[in-house]
């Protein structure tokens, strides 16, 4: 391959990536942040009772200490993978009115020598 | 055929929880301080400045490096899915042990899921330098935009629950 080859499939590459918007916003990371803490608690909640009561006949996941354990685990895990989905994609603030502000960044120049 | 198993593994058992530590370990850290450091500020550069080329540019780069990079994880998983089980046997364990099933509730149906999609975008059909040899650029990029959301989405509960299989296996609380 030479080097203006390289030189175009990179700068199609690049044009690529301009053109396209990515679909992330925070309304979807919100939406997806409660389905993901649902989908994974009930999975785990429903899985314990399985082995410890159908199959063991412990009762103790059926105690007050289980149950607000896993409540508060489940309030407090979706909030955090919601701020955690927002911080990761640099989207800050509450969700609402939220605007995306463009920030001058400086990289290291990767086609000079070292 | 369980019991000839045990009794064949059995004498191995402090030697298989030292493998099987030592590809915990691999497979929890051996990315995150490329993921934190190097892949992570170039995509939130990109984010706040998603039309900047300079951008792009670096952000393409350091996304198929982290595909390769994530070698050293995708080797050391299947290591500690082969001695997790072996370690069930040899230790003559049960499910009676509720850490133990909760332990394996979270490997089962959360990383491992996890871990085949992560397999797929990083070395098969979603590998980015492989999309890129094929030419066709609008395919790389959304190969780009999946492997963001792929991110976005687990890696939240990835750290929590690699922590909670830990804290689980090491104190052994219920």
């Amino acid at each position: 391959m030479d080097g203006t080859q390289s030189a175009q499939e990179r700068d199609e590459r690049v044009a690529a990536g301009a053109s396209r918007e990515f679909s992330g916003n925070p309304a979807r990371y919100m939406r997806l942040s409660i389905l993901i803490s649902t989908v994974i608690h009930v999975y785990l909640i429903l899985g314990m009772i399985v082995f410890e009561f159908v199959i063991h006949e412990q009762t103790w996941i059926f105690g007050w200490k289980p149950i607000v354990f896993t409540l508060v685990f489940y309030v407090l895990f979706t909030r955090m993978i919601y701020r955690w989905m927002m911080r990761l994609d640099a989207q800050y603030g509450s969700g609402r009115g939220w605007t995306l502000k463009r920030r001058t960044v400086s990289l290291p120049d990767t086609t000079k020598p070292h | 055929m369980i019991g000839l198993l045990q009794d064949l593994l059995a004498p191995f058992y402090l030697q298989l929880k030292f493998i099987h530590l030592l590809a915990v370990m691999v497979w929890v850290w051996s990315t995150s301080v490329a993921y934190a450091y190097y892949l992570v500020p170039v995509f939130k550069a990109w984010r706040r400045n998603p039309g900047d080329e300079g951008v792009i540019e670096l952000r393409n780069w350091v996304m198929e490096r982290f595909d390769h990079g994530a070698s050293y994880e995708h080797i050391a998983f299947p290591i500690v899915l082969l001695t997790g089980p072996l370690l069930y046997i040899a230790g003559g364990w049960s499910t009676s042990a509720a850490w133990l099933t909760l332990k394996i509730l979270i490997i089962v149906g959360v990383f491992l899921p996890i871990e085949i999609c992560d397999y797929y975008i990083s070395h098969l059909g979603g590998n980015k330098r492989r999309i890129r040899e094929t030419g066709d650029m609008v395919r790389y990029e959304q190969a780009i935009h999946r492997h963001w959301w792929f991110f976005l989405v687990t890696s939240g509960p990835v750290m929590v629950f690699a922590m909670a299989v830990i804290y689980l296996a090491v104190t052994k609380p219920i």
